[in-house]
């Protein structure tokens, strides 16, 4: 297809364009070549700088009459830079094309000079990094997705929401960014959607009170994110108006967006076993206590937790129904499960300074043996440094196909 | 912060509201025992159930009232009736009770199948301990 200059073309997902020839500006970058794919449920403008052609396959390609993307975008990098502004926190409700605006902005930092770095905190969307993690990028060139963006740094949460994970997610979010000021001249912190009601306050709150940005973002409609920055002074508020053409996706579309990225990382995982001397494990009971060395029938582990914890006993996967009664009326105040229970459970993998190394489901705990094999895209040199397998609340199947939960504080 | 950091408390609220609205007991206990099975489906989502949870109990017309299915019915004067439920042209029929239609406030019924219609992404297998 050619095209002319200045005209503006909006390709939705899924596509696939080919730049044969010309110059088009994508997403903040300008680009003479390259192939570009856009998954389902999401649009990326085609600004044409000089004339050339394009292959499309797929999706959906519409004309538009004038660019979607707003004069201030185009301001606000020549305001960082100016500023000096070291930490830029985007807010915005669901659908309002923050990690679109993310990443145009670092692209146009980054053609700057700018060292610019991009925290993907959206943990049920991740496109920096596996699903329920935050991710840490750096733009050593130009992106047009956040998700072609190599991963510098991951913390994982295990969760693809923030809520009934507070503690791990703001704990998360502390040390990636402390790790991006370090390594960076200047990150954008892309945030969820969740924005309203006691939970989305309060964990915005606490993120803007962590990150302590120079400058805070708002992409909205009208006012609705104005009560996340009372606080802060005006000098460092920036208002946008959400671009009408940020789309809505719905709940299927969402799941299929993530199955993506999981199916991506499952794709290359295979089993790596290691040794239960070598790593632990965290945000579980599990490993946490005493061992009672005892003889205890149909038990592969015996935990005395601390103080009034009481015990945790992993079950012989053919434990008699009577056996496991007697041992519980025993000891009344025991979390149990079989082995089984853990299969497939989403973990992470980390190491010695809490950071994910890798991602993975947990196939199989061998208690008698002190083995645990984790389905994972672990790379065979980094094993060494796995110190930690950090528990989380979902699960997926060997090809990333999600896979339900876990019981909080049931492990 | 004077903000709940956790979305049980909406579960809790639903159930103080069901405790002040209805009296029939099995009809609570059929109630609760529907949210337990949610909290088991999605047991990190506690918001997610509360939605669904305020969405179990549904109000039928008579026509609309199935043989099969336990339904409440509500009487003018306040009298509930609890079990499965018929209807002849003039009757309501719960259980051994015939209820005159015109003495018919409200019906309701249990939707089971919250989950599947609010957030079908979220329906897996349960797996057991």
């Amino acid at each position: 297809m050619d095209i002319q200059k200045k005209e503006i073309y909006l390709g939705k997902g899924a596509i696939e364009i080919k730049i044969n020839s010309g110059r088009f500006e994508i997403i903040g970058g300008e680009y003479t070549e390259g192939t570009f794919k856009i998954p389902q449920g999401k649009q990326l403008p085609f600004i044409c700088l000089e004339p050339g052609s394009l292959d499309i396959t797929g999706g959906e390609w519409e004309k538009l009459e004038k660019s979607t993307i707003p004069a201030i975008w185009y301001e606000i990098p020549e305001m960082v830079k100016k500023n000096n502004v070291k930490k830029i926190l985007v807010y915005g409700e669901v659908d309002t094309g923050k990690s679109f605006f993310s990443t145009f902005i670092a692209n146009r930092l980054m053609d700057m000079g700018l060292k610019t770095g991009v925290i993907d905190t959206d943990t049920g969307q991740s496109d920096i990094g596996a699903p329920g993690t935050i991710g840490y990028g750096l733009f050593d060139k130009k992106y047009s997705s956040l998700s072609s963006v190599p991963v510098e740094k991951e913390y994982f949460i295990g969760n693809l929401s923030p809520g009934g994970s507070f503690a791990v997610f703001l704990a998360g979010i502390s040390k990636v960014a402390q790790y991006a000021s370090k390594t960076s001249d200047v990150f954008i912190m892309d945030t969820t959607g969740w924005v309203h009601g006691d939970g989305g306050r309060s964990i915005k709150r606490a993120k803007t009170d962590i990150v302590d940005p120079d400058m805070a973002i708002l992409l909205q409609r009208g006012t609705e994110l104005e009560h996340l920055v009372q606080h802060l002074p005006e000098s460092k508020i920036v208002r946008i108006k959400v671009s009408k053409s940020a789309s809505f996706t719905s709940q299927e579309v969402r799941r299929q967006l993530r199955e993506t990225i999981s199916k991506r990382y499952f794709k290359n995982a295979k089993e790596v076993e290691f040794s239960l001397d070598q790593v632990n494990f965290e945000r579980t009971y599990l490993g946490s206590g005493v061992i009672e060395h005892g003889d205890f029938l149909d038990v592969l582990r015996f935990e005395k937790l601390p103080a009034w914890e009481g015990n945790l006993m992993v079950f012989a996967e053919n434990i008699e129904q009577k056996q496991k009664a007697e041992l519980l009326a025993k000891y009344p105040n025991t979390r149990w499960f079989r082995p089984s229970y853990l299969k497939d459970i989403y973990v992470g993998i980390a190491d010695s300074n809490g950071f994910a190394l890798s991602v993975g489901t947990i196939q199989k705990v061998d208690f008698l043996n002190k083995k645990i094999t984790v389905l994972t895209p672990l790379a065979d040199s980094t094993k060494n440094k796995a110190a930690f397998i950090q528990m989380g609340l979902t699960r997926y199947e060997k090809d990333g196909t999600e896979a339900g939960f876990v019981v909080p504080g049931s492990i | 912060m004077s903000f709940w950091e956790n979305d049980f408390v909406q579960m809790q609220d639903f159930t103080d509201s069901l405790l002040e609205s209805y009296e029939n007991q099995e009809f609570i206990i059929d109630v609760l025992k529907e949210i337990g099975s949610l909290r088991k489906r999605v047991p990190i989502n506690p918001g997610i159930v509360a939605m669904c949870a305020r969405n179990i109990i549904k109000a039928v017309k008579p026509e609309e009232v199935d043989k099969n299915a336990k339904h409440l019915v509500v009487t003018i004067d306040g009298n509930e009736y609890y079990g499965e439920t018929h209807i002849t042209p003039e009757m309501l029929v719960v259980e051994n009770y015939e209820i005159p239609q015109k003495e018919v406030s409200k019906i309701f019924v249990l939707n089971m199948k919250t989950l599947e219609e609010l957030w079908p992404t979220l329906v897996f297998d349960i797996r057991e301990r």
